[in-house]
């Protein structure tokens, strides 16, 4: 989550993006969660002035972790199945995929396998195979997964988060700029 | 617009083969791909891409404040509850469980759970940042380490818990309190205590028939409860026995749902309810219809009991001060005499009052003078603790050595409270939970610093918000352990994310009905959760290592084998089990000789016998007769009720959307009469308000209260500053403080004014 900008240079610019959105929604301190948005800010300047780590943090955890009921929580179910719950049909759909891959998310059984980050390191998971090997399946998988997975809930969260009165606008620029990242990955 | 999840991988490539298959045959690269900081890991080596074609079954227990403590079977899938249901071996749950019940899996994957522990940058500000568990309890043990430091003592650390989780295990909270050195504690209870005293000043005990017999009672008052709503498992007993020819009673202030099922209704004024039962007693007597069988033999000071209704209770003072016309006071009391057996359920609500414990012992009187007491089918039905013989392994923890603590000899005391520390030298602190507010404020030598909140949502449950909150600014530390972010996390310093009991071991029985079952592991605690006795055992590990000695919990906690130590023989012999193991098949039910409570009639009162005249009752202040006590005067123009609702226990369920969809906003419920003469209309916002503070609410316009009542039901809904607590005071119940360490609270003797917002 700490991975310095070296780590990423081999990267095309798609990737070295979608890993720092990742590395943006799962960290768990405001330390990191700057350290992403600045990576972030390199590869999209028109996101606003960093702000402090804590301000970053304070307003990330109202949106999207707690302990209030948070905003836009950033699973898929809750926006994807018929419930506003975690670990739903939409966990079980990410679970299969990663499992389909050959992947297990690290937390499987105690946090919800449709989380943003893992989805999106789901996707970097496929964009590096498919540069790899070219594989047409992996390659509609992942185009399947953008279309009927991410894109239909994303947009979703996004709005939750565009709605939120009074939270960080650079956290709202990211959210946008995920959107962005997920649309153009479609082909 | 939500649609329906396709099956995305087998979508993905037009497969016609099943999902298991498909998997297999993609599983094909497992080495992860080179991508800087992954998240995801290649599954490992050899695992099969297996999925689970049956359910795991497991059992658990809803550990609520309620009577009916529900067995539940949980089917779980692929690390995933799936539903849950009642238990059938249970004849008392009997397949079903409530709307709370049913609704618990929502609990479990609300999106709005606590996840991590958070420390909050000025309580109150939503400024939360999330911490590791290392941190947090490091945080808490160097403040416990600091207190101890300055004050030579533990005693401005207080622990506030009470029935937010009925788990045995549970109890090891108190547990980490007394391992850590002599603390304050606030003791007593909201709930039930002075019904407790009452009864034990009555019969030497609070012991109640089996709810199961019930179906054999010739005629059942259920006075001042609703099981309709607060105990839906007890209304089939209820209902078979009204098949069977029984008929059913409902006294109460307010139509409730149980009412509206009763073959007869009697609106009592809220209070009045002791004068009822003394009108009634009186006109039996003037009947001649005594049991005269039992007065004489099993009882003790009848005469006196008689020689004061003579004296001083008369049918038309009975009537004013109830509101139930003296016809029916004669019909009610002649049909109640008449009935062989009879039974009263007494319920929680006629005794939160300032003559609360008054009014329990005048019905216990009208049960016993007509003999049925110690009857199958008859009872007066408060509740019992005969059924929770644990050992409380995690509660009784010794003093790590050189603790001090307070030396006036007073151990604690508490309705569930099994732990007799009457010879130790030093003792903890005792406060009154039921005056948490004023017990901070006024808490001297030394002032409370630390306050560790579990199992409870003070600033929902606990009156007078404004005071509560100028209480909490003054502790120096706030830790609350929850699952949700209630209106008192928000008070927190630090907030410590817990297990539901769908992720933890324990052990679980019930105060009304006679089963026990266990509580297993079903699923992995979600995020970071942890229940009370793993962290307290986190706590303790990290005390001995900033001082060593300074905590003498253990250190290690595998939820499992503690629930496996609370038992013992006699829970093996009482429940006619070899082993805990026994309960993976289902809940058991003791072996009772009766199902009638005082079946021998070997009362544990001091005479041996039903005492009428209680000279204990006498020595703690009170009347040694079941005398009349006088309501609390008026403070407002309107009384205040604020009962349970049907979606929620106290601060829980309200807050999940099945909730939310069934109950989506609070409401105040007023009579028309009270409403037109203050032009309020149905749905109109009111203000309601008296000395203690003020709230804005939708009226609904409804004869189910009286027209010098109104109501709402107390509840924590998420999205709304809704709190009933802005307009309640302390007032203490006349009882408790026997059997509870504290006096109840009179939370029904609250008044208000009201006026259109």
């Amino acid at each position: 989550m700490t991975e310095t900008d070296t780590t990423l240079t081999p990267l095309d610019t798609s990737s070295r993006l979608g890993c720092s959105l990742r590395d943006f929604f799962i960290a768990s301190n405001g330390d990191d969660l700057l350290t992403a948005f600045h990576r972030l800010n390199e590869l999209a300047p028109e996101l606003p002035r960093p702000i402090s780590a804590d301000s970053l943090e304070f307003s990330f955890n109202r949106l999207f972790i707690g302990p209030q009921a948070p905003i836009a929580p950033p699973f898929a179910s809750v926006y994807q199945d018929e419930d506003d719950l975690v670990m739903g049909r939409a966990t079980q759909d990410a679970r299969d995929l990663y499992h389909s891959l050959g992947l297990v998310s690290p937390w499987q059984g105690t946090f919800p396998d449709d989380h943003i980050a893992l989805e999106i390191d789901a996707c970097l998971q496929m964009k590096a195979r498919i540069a790899e090997t070219g594989s047409n399946e992996i390659t509609t998988l992942y185009q399947n997964f953008l279309q009927e997975h991410l894109l239909q809930w994303v947009p979703q969260f996004a709005a939750r988060v565009y709605s939120a009165e009074g939270e960080a606008p650079q956290i709202l620029g990211v959210v946008r700029l995920t959107v962005d990242w997920l649309q153009n990955e479609l082909t | 617009m939500k649609k329906p999840c396709e099956d995305l991988v087998g979508k993905a490539l037009r497969n016609s083969v099943s999902r298991r298959q498909f998997l297999k045959a993609l599983a094909i690269s497992g080495a992860v791909a080179s991508v800087p900081g992954s998240l995801l890991k290649a599954m490992e080596a050899g695992a099969e891409v297996s999925y689970e074609e049956a359910f795991e079954i497991f059992r658990n227990a809803c550990p609520r404040n309620c009577f009916d403590t529900c067995s539940i079977k949980t089917f779980v899938k692929d690390g995933m509850i799936h539903h849950i249901e009642g238990a059938a071996e249970s004849t008392f749950t009997d397949g079903g469980l409530c709307v709370k019940g049913y609704s618990y899996p929502r609990r479990v994957y609300s999106p709005d759970r606590i996840k991590y522990p958070m420390m909050q940058v000025g309580r109150g500000s939503g400024n939360w940042k999330r911490i590791s568990w290392d941190e947090a309890i490091d945080r808490i043990a160097r403040k416990i380490h600091e207190i101890n430091d300055k004050d030579g003592n533990l005693l401005s650390l207080a622990l506030d818990k009470y029935s937010g989780n009925f788990g045995i295990t549970h109890y090891g909270v108190e547990g980490m309190m007394s391992s850590l050195g002599y603390t304050t504690r606030f003791v007593g209870t909201p709930c039930w205590p002075a019904g407790i005293d009452a009864q034990n000043y009555d019969m030497g005990e609070m012991w109640c028939n089996d709810p199961e017999d019930m179906v054999k009672s010739k005629y059942i008052i259920v006075w001042g409860a609703n099981p309709a709503w607060c105990s839906v498992h007890s209304m089939k007993y209820i209902y078979e026995a009204r098949e069977k020819g029984a008929k059913v009673v409902v006294i109460d202030p307010v139509l409730t749902q149980t009412a509206a099922k009763a073959d007869q209704y009697i609106q009592v004024k809220t209070a009045g309810d002791g004068a009822l039962a003394l009108g009634m007693a009186r006109h039996l007597l003037d009947k001649g219809m005594i049991d005269q069988s039992f007065v004489s033999q099993h009882a003790l000071g009848f005469e006196e009991f008689k020689a004061y209704l003579k004296k001083n209770v008369s049918l038309d003072w009975a009537a004013k001060e109830s509101g139930v016309p003296t016809l029916v006071i004669q019909q009610l009391a002649e049909e109640f005499a008449a009935a062989d057996p009879a039974t009263i359920w007494l319920g929680y609500g006629l005794q939160r009052h300032t003559n609360g414990g008054a009014t329990v012992r005048a019905i216990d009187a009208l049960v016993a003078m007509t003999g049925n007491i110690g009857k199958e089918g008859g009872g007066a039905r408060y509740g019992h603790l005969r059924t929770w013989g644990f050992n409380y392994n995690a509660m009784v923890n010794p003093a790590p050595e050189g603790a001090v603590g307070m030396m006036d000899g007073k151990p604690i005391k508490g309705d569930f409270h099994f732990i007799d520390g009457s010879k130790a030298k030093f003792t903890d602190r005792s406060m009154n939970m039921n005056q948490l507010a004023r017990e901070i404020l006024n808490s001297a030598d030394p002032k409370l610093r630390m306050l560790w909140v579990a199992c409870r949502n003070p600033f929902s449950q606990d009156p007078d918000t404004a005071q509560l909150q100028k209480a909490f600014d003054t502790l120096e530390m706030v830790v609350v352990v929850d699952q949700f972010f209630t209106k008192t996390v928000d008070q927190a310093d630090i907030v410590l994310p817990h297990t539901t009991l769908f992720e933890e071991n324990t052990v679980n029985v019930s105060y009304w009905h006679y089963w026990l079952g266990i509580n297993e592991q079903a699923i992995q605690p979600m995020y970071e959760s942890k229940s009370d006795v793993q962290i307290a055992a986190m706590l303790s590990k990290r005390m001995n290592e900033i001082k060593a000695g300074s905590c003498t919990f253990p250190v290690e906690m595998d939820t499992q084998k503690w629930m496996e130590k609370e038992f013992n023989q006699g829970i093996y012999d009482f429940f006619g089990i070899s082993s805990w193991k026994d309960l993976r098949k289902g809940p058991v039910k003791a072996k009772l000789p009766s199902s009638a409570a005082w079946h021998d009639f070997k009362f544990k009162t001091p005479s041996g016998k039903y005492e009428f005249k209680s000279q204990l009752a006498a020595d703690h202040g009170h009347k040694a007769l079941p005398e009349y006590r006088a309501k609390r005067k008026p403070t407002a123009s309107l009384r205040l009720l604020t009962p349970h609702s049907k979606f929620s226990i106290h601060s829980q369920f309200q807050n999940l959307d099945f909730m939310e969809e069934l109950n989506p906003e609070p409401l105040v419920y007023i009579h028309p009469k009270t409403a037109v003469q203050r032009g309020i209309k149905n749905g109109n916002m009111v203000r309601i308000f008296n000395r203690h503070g003020e709230l804005k609410v939708k009226a609904s316009l409804t004869d189910a209260v009286a027209a010098d009542e109104i109501m709402m039901y107390q509840a924590w809904f998420r999205n709304s500053p809704f709190n009933v607590q802005n307009l309640l005071d302390d007032e203490a119940a006349d009882m408790g403080a026997f059997k509870t360490g504290a006096p109840g609270i009179a939370t029904h003797d609250q008044f208000a004014e009201i006026e259109k917002a």
